[in-house]
């Protein structure tokens, strides 16, 4: 029996596509005008299907696209058949290797999902679940989103050792599993933070890390300067944490400051996760690092108590910049004794750390902070632009994967 | 596409931009820029064809906008341009097989600023690299990437070839250092890849590893440290290699962070104890490999892959004329050459000898975290099965790990060659892929092992090979023979073919087996920033590697 269509939907098209996904993972889109190409949603399962989706496309110059439909695509793509590809049956766990410390999904798995799976194994990849737990894989890479915890764990892109992706001419290619490669490029960092303008990634590899008990010190600072010189100090004698992170609460948050013991004498928050019994420095030696300098919370903050300092994971999206740690230092000397509510500096490392501060704290002092992030806006057009463009017409010359990304 | 210029007006074209002293076609530059540290361009020159690829020129610019403005008369005139750092490279990253115009970046050489609230640190790419070690140094702080060619390379060429550093087990690869660039392509822009805007890619890293084939880099941004206070390098014995590498797994995975771990396959152990017994002060008991052929060669092979040259990206045979200095040149010759016509041989006799397997590791830092890793490193080793062989041959290495890395030649004169192949996989098929590469390359050449470069997920494999032939062509033949059979055993276990040394030309036709379909992602960049193919041409991948574009598709 052939499932319904709608009436404006070519039939020749569907039926081809109909060849490459099964019939039930194909869904018109009820957004074409009559005499348009056709608009479907599809969920292939395989790369190979992939393969053939993107072949398809480049035969029919289709539109494909790895995100939701928007309004006005129908408009601006005219003539051109869509596909709106989603993950949803790309969820498999192709590989677990306990002895390398790596896994192997397909891209389409929620960062949910991955850590739920990896959970029943004590193992974790290092990623935050909270702010994208909802996210593909995939997609969180292709934004190069990035990791909230500590220096360990390094940036998100850097915990991929594998990836396989399909080009828009619908090659498949796959780079080599190896802890460290000298032989060429890193062609996968193509791939990550892109947005899907040069190729679907299907496949990722990731190192994975020993999940041991969520453990931390919680420290309370009275400014922003002395949460750092406190930080760097650790950092400089050693510490090199699962998590280190100096954040102010929201005032909305149910949790509340006072409840943490934080007080208008210690509005910063200093939170730092120890790696383990073996590694790093224990506890008892970032109690003493720090609790000379800071103020010592008891009991302990837990990283429940500390999630639900920050806004809800969907409210959050502020941008994250990067800072180094000279940038830092003048924005605590700039903001003296005030802290703004809802600051956030994360994956402080050596270097300098990641900032950030809630959408809708208001006030000059957050203004100030603003400011500074501002500085580091990187405006269109980018010197690479043209240079991205020209990769993009070699790569992908009828324009099908993204088009407008 | 315009033709490419006579020589004459080549040299007058960069004298302008660069200055006539700064351009030369004397024959001792031509010949001196032909090559690097290839070991096939030597088994070349033994043969007489001293400057099989001789460049048309070799200029030094000044700075970046000389080397802008050389891309751009290069560019225009269709003249192929060959980047140069040290020329320390060991796989034929710089030969001019095109001719062309070599671009020596010695003279950008500046360290131009030094962030020390952040520890950041921005300085030209032709900086030597003790140089640049020492200027930092003097600052109180360390680059952390100490690669056994540190003397004689820059950091353009780390940058450009992925370097890896002695220490990388803590301090990463030179692309785990290297936070921005600065690079010129071939029409003479200049890029900064630290601007990296929403939904671009790092460009950092796809720059990093180009070999020069993308552009040249000028200049970069990278990460030090303070020097450590303390440092502290110990020994451990495993009665095989299996318990070795859990030991080292184990500690990589338990989140401990050596400077080094290095684990020494039985022969490259006995020639390592071999060593250590003359040095160690701590009287630690070594084993010894005793008399026969296994103690002759052994002797023979002596400290020329112990913990001194096995710690370096180059081995030489520096160690082996010593043992050998009271024989008569010919006899000397003699030895190496009758056990090396016989490789099988030779390697079933050196692995037949009982030895324990070396490890050493060492950790550096504050003196209270050193001791507190060292303690904990120590726990998992012994629960691996090691035994603690005391500080001697962690001493032993340390003070000797650059001292044969310019010792290859002597290896040559006696008429013989040596390489080595550093390949890298995960932890689960390492084991297996030791005993590819040995099995492969067992009928053709003596060959030996470290471990080295450990991290989370996998381990670094250096395997040191070396080979006779008495007729220079056919000794060319069975160089090629030799990595043919090395890389093709390399990539049917799934491991890569290079860690830190590249590409270049050695290894290049083994690409597209390394990169599958990768290489169109390859051919795209390349056509974006290069389309008329004059950085560095013919290096990394061969032309015939896009000839198919189905070849090497992984679909």
């Amino acid at each position: 029996m052939t499932p319904p269509t709608s009436s404006v939907q070519p039939i020749g098209s569907l039926h081809e596509l109909r060849q490459i996904v099964p019939t039930e993972q194909i869904e018109p889109q009820l957004d074409g005008e009559q005499g348009a190409g056709g608009s479907w949603a599809l969920e292939p399962a395989t790369q190979v299907e992939l393969v053939e989706l993107l072949k398809w496309a480049n035969r029919r110059h289709a539109a494909v696209f790895t995100r939701r439909p928007r309004r006005g695509d129908a408009e601006r793509f005219g003539r051109r058949p869509r596909l709106y590809l989603r993950g949803r049956r790309m969820k498999r766990v192709l590989d677990l290797d306990i002895v390398s410390g790596t896994i192997t999904v397909q891209s389409g798995i929620t960062m949910a999902e991955l850590h739920n799976t990896l959970d029943e194994r004590t193992y974790t990849t290092g990623f935050p679940t909270r702010p994208w737990s909802q996210e593909p894989l995939g997609a969180v890479l292709a934004a190069s989103l990035d990791a909230h915890w500590g220096p360990a764990y390094g940036k998100m892109e850097s915990q991929v050792v594998g990836l396989g992706v399909v080009l828009p001419n619908g090659t498949a290619v796959e780079s080599r599993v190896a802890p460290r490669k000298a032989v060429g490029p890193d062609f996968s960092r193509l791939f990550l933070g892109s947005r899907g303008r040069f190729g679907i990634v299907h496949q990722v590899t990731l190192r994975i890390y020993p999940s041991a008990g969520r453990i931390v010190s919680s420290f309370g600072a009275p400014d922003l300067t002395t949460a750092l010189a406190a930080v760097k100090r650790g950092i400089e004698r050693g510490l090199h944490p699962r998590a280190i992170e100096i954040l102010s609460p929201t005032a909305d948050r149910s949790w509340g400051r006072k409840r943490v013991g934080l007080s208008d004498a210690l509005p910063l928050l200093v939170v730092i996760e120890p790696w383990g019994p073996l590694a790093g420095r224990p506890l008892s030696w970032i109690d003493e690092q720090f609790a000379g300098a800071l103020t010592r919370l008891t009991p302990p903050v837990g990283w429940s108590v500390h999630d639900g300092l920050l806004p809800p994971p969907r409210a959050w999206t502020a941008p994250v910049v990067g800072m180094s740690w000279a940038e830092l230092e003048e924005l605590g000397i700039s903001l003296g004794a005030d802290v703004p509510a809802g600051l956030w500096v994360v994956r402080m490392s050596r270097q300098g750390g990641w900032l950030s501060i809630s959408d809708d704290v208001r006030g000059e002092v957050a203004d100030r902070v603003r400011a500074r992030m501002q500085q580091h806006h990187v405006a269109r057009p980018t010197p690479w632009d043209d240079v991205q463009e020209r990769l993009e017409r070699q790569l992908d010359p009828k324009g099908i994967l993204n088009p407008g990304a | 596409m315009a033709a490419r210029l006579a020589r004459a007006e080549l040299v007058a074209g960069l004298a302008g931009i660069v200055g006539p002293e700064h351009v030369s076609t004397s024959q001792a530059d031509l010949v001196a820029y032909s090559a690097d540290f290839w070991p096939k361009a030597q088994i070349w020159k033994l043969a007489g064809d001293v400057q099989r690829y001789p460049p048309d020129c070799v200029v030094w610019p000044a700075d970046e906008a000389e080397i802008a403005a050389v891309l751009g008369f290069c560019n225009e005139h269709n003249v192929p341009v060959v980047p140069y750092g040290g020329g320390s490279g060991v796989c034929g990253g710089t030969v001019p097989i095109s001719g062309g115009v070599t671009v020596d970046v010695k003279r950008l050489n500046q360290l131009l600023e030094v962030d020390d609230a952040s520890l950041i640190v921005r300085c030209q790419a032709g900086i030597n690299g003790q140089r640049f070690e020492d200027k930092l140094n003097a600052r109180g702080l360390s680059l952390g990437h100490f690669p056994s060619s540190i003397a004689c390379s820059t950091l353009g060429g780390w940058l450009a070839a992925r370097s890896g550093g002695q220490f990388s087990s803590k301090y990463g690869k030179i692309e785990d250092m290297v936070l921005s660039l600065r690079v010129v392509f071939p029409n003479g822009d200049i890029r900064d890849t630290g601007v990296r805007g929403p939904g671009a890619p790092d460009w950092t890293q796809l720059i990093v590893g180009s070999e020069g084939t993308l552009g040249i880099i000028t200049e970069a941004s990278l990460k030090v440290h303070p020097i450590p206070n303390a440092q502290r390098l110990r020994g451990y014995r495993f009665r095989n290699l299996h318990d070795g590498f859990e030991g080292m797994r184990a500690v990589m995975q338990s989140g401990l962070r050596p400077i080094v771990v290095r684990l020494y396959d039985p022969f490259d152990s006995m020639l390592a104890l071999g060593k250590q017994r003359k040095v160690d002060r701590h009287g630690d008991e070594a084993t010894d490999s005793g008399g026969g052929a296994v103690g002759a060669l052994r002797r023979m092979l002596s400290e020329r892959t112990g913990p001194s040259d096995a710690s370096g990206d180059k081995s030489g045979g520096g160690g082996l004329l010593s043992r050998l200095s009271p024989l008569a040149d010919s006899a000397k010759r003699r030895a190496l050459t009758t056990a090396l016509r016989a490789p099988n041989v030779l390697n079933r006799l050196a692995h037949s000898a009982p030895s324990p397997c070396l490890m050493i590791i060492g950790f550096d830092g504050e003196p209270d975290g050193v001791a507190a890793d060292s303690w904990s490193a120590g726990e998992l080793l012994a629960e691996a099965g090691g035994t603690d062989a005391g500080t001697g041959p962690g001493e032993a290495w340390l003070k000797h790990r650059y001292s044969v890395a310019f010792k290859q030649a002597k290896m040559f004169e006696m008429g013989a060659f040596v390489d080595t192949m550093e390949v890298a996989t995960t932890w689960d098929r390492l084991e297996s892929l030791y005993q590819a590469v040995r099995k492969a390359v067992r009928p053709h050449a003596f060959v030996m092992a470290h471990f080295s470069h450990a991290y989370r997920e996998g381990c670094s494999i250096y395997f040191t090979f070396a080979a006779y032939h008495s007729d220079p062509l056919r000794a060319e033949q069975l160089y090629d023979t030799i990595w043919n059979a090395a890389s093709e055993a390399t990539l049917r276990a799934g491991a890569t073919l290079s860690h830190h040394h590249g590409v270049g030309l050695s290894k290049r036709k083994h690409m597209v087996g390394e990169h599958g379909a990768m290489v169109h992602v390859w051919r795209a960049l390349k056509d974006s920033v290069d389309p008329r193919g004059i950085m560095n041409p013919g290096k990394l991948f061969t032309d015939e590697s896009f000839a198919d574009p189905t070849h090497g598709a992984t679909a």
